[in-house]
């Protein structure tokens, strides 16, 4: 039984071994003699000689990437980089992790868009840990192509290289601030006072008729408890009250900081540093205002 | 892989008096005996046995005191004077003539597997005597503690064969694809890859890679090379229009979990190296090399030699193509696609030459904005070689068979 | 001639209470079911046929069987529409209702220690930024002339109390020196809105009643020329002014209130012969102007009164003449003269006694003072005493540079020009940190501010207020619901 097994299987193996001796002489059969001096250097379709009829180019298809009959075979490539970079540079000295200069990675969603492949996450986790060992090598140190190759992974914008801008206090120990919400743009300038404000030249009551917009405006000062400590004297333009009086909070609490960065926290704490982003939703077509739709008419 | 701090700890202890020490002559007495006064802490006098020594630990043990950061600064500096006293240093001392390296097979590859090699590296041992596959009887050279031990010369002529298929097939510029999809086989296969010239699969193989191609490796990268493996520019339409390429030969490490693959590929008519272990059915592969595929360092010789074997035959495919002798022939689409071009080249050129006779001429019914009789002759044989280029992708499978 | 009166008197209500009734008089309403005679008498017949109701559509069938007409309903439930029953207010009770001035809040605590105003206060330097509180005398004379106003937060605390200003001091002063002199203080107090002119007017009146002047003022000038009182022509008047009766019985019924002992002691120099009652000479002026009970009589008596009080060498008090609102006193009033023809305010024989006291046409022979506050919540604009009080104010180093007369702009009015030619500006600035610091402690002590009173709370309420504006700083610390 198993002889018999054995020799059909040796069978089948011997038409198969008669099928790829077809096919090598498929391959064999090409054999052409090219004179010597004709092999040029970088072969171009352009310019190829017209007699010939193409017949004297040789050219055939191979993929680019040693990983093409995988599914990521860009993420394999740039993983097997990665490993031979650590590899080859493994004795360059680190710098401890808690001092490298911080980047910004792709994360998975991030990287699994740029290179278009669904890459698994445990691959990925493994790739990240040679990324960040080889980030560790020093920057002195490092070579020009470990950093292309971590450029891969890092993402398009960088927000830790971004330098903060200080405001500068000028000669008249004023700090100009600037603030924005809804429509409305504020600048206010601070120095150091009495604790007296103008709004376009006004007092805040002629400037605000609201009680609530003039204690939006002047509340960087009051969560600070510096009323008495500044004067401020500001320009408000664009938008309606709330917008400019919030605005202006915005523009003293930047300025605010530029004479005292300690007030940063209790700033922010009190929402004088972020800028509200909301704004009026634009109107779309088809509807009757940005979200709101005509009702539904049965003819 | 991991890159170690081997350099930076070694750096410190180069600077370190001890380091420094070995470098001099001079007497050490002095200082070991300032070590000793200064740096040994004074122990605390504490009552033996009470509680409140116990309770009250000392704190610095635990404290989060944030340890001072490294000036890093003086980093590539100390790299440097590290290096400089390693190579002045690397001849003293005793000389270790044989250092076991784990990557050592990986790294140099044999060129020949010999039964000793083979042995040593296990690659006699089969499967338990129950699990066995009675196709490889022949393979089989005995039964020793409950499992099937393999016979190397059967395993040795085997992977000659293979190592000679893998040679011609990489000689005559085919693709060798290595398939090993075992935890641990990745180094393996791309090592063996690298030296072949050829292709790696370490993930799971993803049905349909031949049999639908076109859906699967379509938006794949390809590129035409010549003779001498360097890329050739002015196929970029043929490169939008053609089909993705297939391997000419597949080598598995591990055919038992490969079934799909294989399968395809005898579709495909694509042949195929295997390690079948004794558990497994000969009749998967083309090629059978028969050997134990649970051992990393079983697969790591056999893929080894099968890529020495296709470093061997690109070589000599290179050298070949160096002296004027090209081994393979054009493949059909792309020989198709040369003719194509060429004619198109042969009608335009035809045509510029008419036009300028007939400027030449001067004949009086040369109305321009019209076209003469040559120049309608060359559009509509441009006309039907687009709709033909067009209408390719329908008829390629048909060429395929052939 | 007595006749028309006394007719008159029977149209009148009988009992013109001047407090009006706020709270509706709970109606009777019948109960469905009584056992009183009154309705035992008639009671409704039980009727045989059903009633329908009149004017619809329902018809009753043969068989007392009602079907209703086709009644169109809308929505499905009918509102259950509330009408009210109750007597409507009686004409003039809205207004009051409006104009009712609370002076005092028992749920506010008593402060303790507060100085009483009187006539050495209101001079003092020394008491300057003090809160000062009003003694009850002279609430009821400042009741009495209206000053009090309803915007005003009198009804927040215990006592009225008021703050002791630069301003009000400087104003005292000026008084003060003017009556010593038997000059005419002639003075429109300006300033920016809610800034306290109103508040400075009731000083300057506050003074005046301190030190035994007689007071005539106008709480509104609006209701001078608004059309809301009858007027009557004065005949050999060229050109012609009006009178106003009602309006000058209103005067005189006030100046007789506040000022009562102070007429007591006044005595008559002039016959009078026009009067209809014979008032000989030696009489108390309060008996004069007691005699003014109706609108129709009271111009002579009013004019006299005026022309007693204006008596040269007759040993009379100084007069303060005082008006809020001076805008609308210098535009054409909303009156019309027989011809139809707009009647400008200042023909207005009242509104053109102040004018000439306050241009210097005429004097108070025994000194006094003339004050006007412009109001800038509800006044018209009047560029032409916009125009004078900027050049009054470049003139005293107040501004800058006058603003200049637009030339092509038809509004200007000569007579205004005229009328502002000659007067003193005062202008109300916001107050000091000091001045705002004792306004909020007083707030405070009254239970109406909840926070401790320091540098930084005076701080954030006089910025709020826009630099120290009091009204401002009300609204913002008081009148929001926050505290």
């Amino acid at each position: 039984m198993a002889s018999l097994q054995s020799g059909s299987s040796a069978l089948r193996g011997c038409c198969q071994v008669t099928q790829t001796l077809k096919r090598l002489h498929r391959l064999r059969a090409a054999r052409i003699t090219v004179p010597v001096g004709t092999a040029r250097h970088m072969t171009s379709l352009s310019d190829q000689d017209p007699a010939t009829d193409g017949m004297g180019i040789h050219a055939r298809a191979v993929p680019v990437s040693p990983s093409y009959f995988s599914r990521q075979p860009r993420f394999n490539d740039s993983y097997l980089l990665l490993a031979q970079l650590a590899e080859r540079y493994r004795k360059l000295p680190l710098i401890p992790k808690d001092q490298v200069q911080p980047v910004a990675w792709k994360n998975l969603e991030n990287f699994r868009q740029a290179v278009g492949e669904h890459v698994k996450a445990t691959e990925f986790v493994k790739c990240m840990e040679l990324v960040k060992v080889l980030n560790q090598i020093h920057p002195s140190l490092r070579p020009k192509e470990v950093d292309d190759a971590l450029l891969v992974f890092k993402k398009a914008v960088q927000p830790y290289s971004n330098i903060e801008k200080t405001i500068p206090i000028d000669k008249f120990g004023r700090a100009l601030g600037t603030g924005r919400r809804k429509q409305s743009v504020a600048r206010a300038w601070v120095v150091e006072g009495t604790g007296e404000m103008l709004v376009n030249g006004k007092t805040l009551a002629d400037a605000f008729g609201r009680v609530h917009d003039r204690e939006s405006a002047t509340w960087a000062l009051r969560a600070t408890s510096r009323t008495d400590k500044y004067n401020v004297w500001a320009l408000v333009e664009g938008g309606g009250t709330t917008g400019q009086a919030e605005a202006l909070t915005l523009a003293i609490g930047k300025a605010l900081m530029a004479h005292e960065p300690a007030l940063k926290p209790a700033l922010r704490r009190a929402g004088c540093v972020t800028r509200d982003p909301r704004k009026v939703e634009r109107k779309k077509p088809g509807h009757v205002k940005a979200r709101k739709m005509p009702a539904w008419v049965k003819r | 892989m991991i890159l170690r701090t081997a350099a930076v700890r070694h750096g410190h202890k180069a600077f370190s008096p001890s380091g420094l020490r070995a470098l001099t002559t001079q007497t050490t007495t002095a200082t070991v005996d300032a070590v000793a006064e200064g740096a040994v802490p004074t122990k605390p006098s504490r009552p033996a046995n009470s509680l409140i020594g116990k309770v009250s630990r000392p704190t610095q043990q635990w404290s989060a005191t944030p340890k001072p950061d490294r000036d890093t600064s003086t980093m590539p500096h100390e790299f440097k004077v590290f290096n400089t006293i390693q190579n002045r240093t690397r001849t003293l001392g005793s000389r270790v003539e044989f250092r076991h390296d784990p990557d050592h097979l990986l790294k140099n590859p044999p060129e020949e597997a010999t039964l000793e090699m083979l042995m040593a590296n296990q690659a006699h041992m089969g499967h338990s005597t129950a699990l066995w596959n009675p196709a490889n009887s022949r393979y089989i050279y005995g039964v020793r503690e409950g499992i099937h031990i393999i016979s190397l010369e059967q395993t040795a002529v085997e992977l000659r064969r293979a190592a000679r298929v893998v040679e011609e097939v990489a000689y005559y510029g085919g693709i060798v694809l290595f398939v090993g999809t075992r935890p641990g086989q990745m180094p393996i296969v791309v090592r063996a890859a690298e030296l072949a010239g050829g292709y790696h699969l370490f993930s799971k193989w993803t049905p349909g890679t031949i049999t639908n191609r076109d859906q699967i490796l379509g938006p794949m990268e390809l590129q035409i090379v010549d003779e001498m493996d360097r890329p050739v520019e002015g196929f970029d339409r043929h490169l939008l229009d053609r089909r993705p390429v297939v391997p000419d030969l597949v080598v598995c490490l591990n055919p038992l979990e490969n079934h799909p693959m294989l399968r395809e590929c005898s579709q495909e008519n694509i042949p195929t190296i295997g390690v079948i272990d004794t558990n497994a059915d000969p009749a998967l592969v083309t090629y059978t090399i028969p050997a134990n595929d649970d051992s990393l360092r079983t697969a790591t010789v056999i893929a080894g030699v099968l890529g020495r074997a296709g470093q061997r035959g690109q070589e000599r495919r290179l050298k070949e193509a160096e002296l004027g002798e090209v081994t393979w022939r054009n493949p059909v689409e792309i020989q198709k696609f040369l003719e194509i071009q060429a004619m198109i080249k042969e009608a335009e050129d035809e045509a510029a030459k008419r036009a300028e006779e007939a400027s030449q001429e001067r004949s009086p019914d040369n109305i321009p904005g019209m076209m003469n009789e040559s120049q309608l002759e060359a559009f509509q044989l441009l006309q039907n070689l687009e709709r033909e280029r067009r209408s390719g992708g329908r008829r390629r499978k048909g060429e395929d068979e052939t | 001639m007595s006749v028309p009166h006394s007719l008159r008197c029977l149209l009148r209500p009988s009992a013109t209470t001047s407090i009006p009734q706020r709270i509706a008089p709970i109606t009777a309403f019948t109960a469905p079911f009584s056992s009183s005679s009154i309705l035992a008498k008639n009671p409704t017949p039980p009727s045989s046929k059903a009633k329908v109701p009149l004017g619809s559509r329902a018809k009753v069938l043969p068989g007392g069987h009602i079907r209703a007409g086709k009644k169109m309903q809308l929505g499905k439930f009918k509102k259950n529409r509330q009408i009210d029953k109750s007597r409507p207010p009686a004409p003039g009770e809205r207004k009051a209702y409006r104009k009712r001035v609370t002076l005092s809040n028992n749920n506010a605590l008593p402060v303790e220690g507060l100085e009483e105003m009187n006539a050495q206060t209101m001079v003092d330097p020394a008491k300057v930024g003090r809160m000062l509180a009003l003694p009850n005398e002279l609430v009821d004379q400042l009741r009495a002339v209206e000053a009090f106003k309803s915007t005003q937060t009198w009804n927040m605390f215990r006592q009225p109390s008021m703050l002791q200003r630069k301003e009000a001091r400087e104003l005292a002063e000026k008084m003060q020196t003017a009556a010593g002199k038997g000059d005419t203080l002639k003075l429109v107090i300006s300033g920016d809105r809610l800034v306290g002119k109103s508040m400075l007017l009731l000083q300057a009146i506050s003074y005046a009643y301190l030190n035994n002047w007689i007071v005539l003022h106008i709480p509104e000038g609006q209701e001078m020329t608004n059309g809301s009182t009858e007027y009557a022509p004065i005949p050999n008047t060229q050109p012609a002014q009006y009178s106003q009766q009602a309006y000058a019985l209103r005067m005189l019924q006030s100046l007789r209130k506040a000022n009562q002992k102070l007429l007591l002691d006044l005595k008559t120099v002039f016959p009078h012969p026009d009067l209809v009652q014979h008032f000989p000479v030696g009489t108390s002026l309060l008996q004069v102007a007691n005699a003014a009970k109706e609108p129709d009589t009271t111009w002579p008596i009013f004019n006299a009164i005026l022309q007693e009080l204006t008596a040269e060498g007759a040993g009379r008090p100084p007069i303060l003449f005082s008006l809020d609102g001076l805008s609308f006193i210098m535009k054409m009033s909303e009156y019309r003269s027989p011809a139809f023809e707009v009647i400008h305010a200042h023909d207005l024989a009242i509104v053109r006694r102040f004018v000439d006291y306050l241009s210097g046409k005429t004097k108070l022979p025994n000194g006094g003072a003339v004050i006007a506050a412009t109001s800038r919540g509800n006044s018209p604009r009047n560029p032409s005493m916009e125009l004078m009080i900027a050049k009054q104010e470049a003139n005293q180093g107040l501004i800058d540079q006058p603003p200049a007369k637009e030339p092509y702009n038809r509004k200007y009015d000569d007579r205004v020009e005229a009328a502002l030619s000659n007067m003193e500006v005062l202008k109300l600035q916001s107050v000091s940190r000091s001045e705002a610091r004792s306004l909020m402690e007083y707030w405070a002590a009254s239970g109406l501010l909840r926070t401790a009173v320091d540098e930084q709370a005076v701080s954030d309420k006089w910025i709020l207020g826009g630099n120290g504006n009091v009204g401002e700083m009300e609204r913002a610390t008081l009148l929001t619901m926050r505290y």
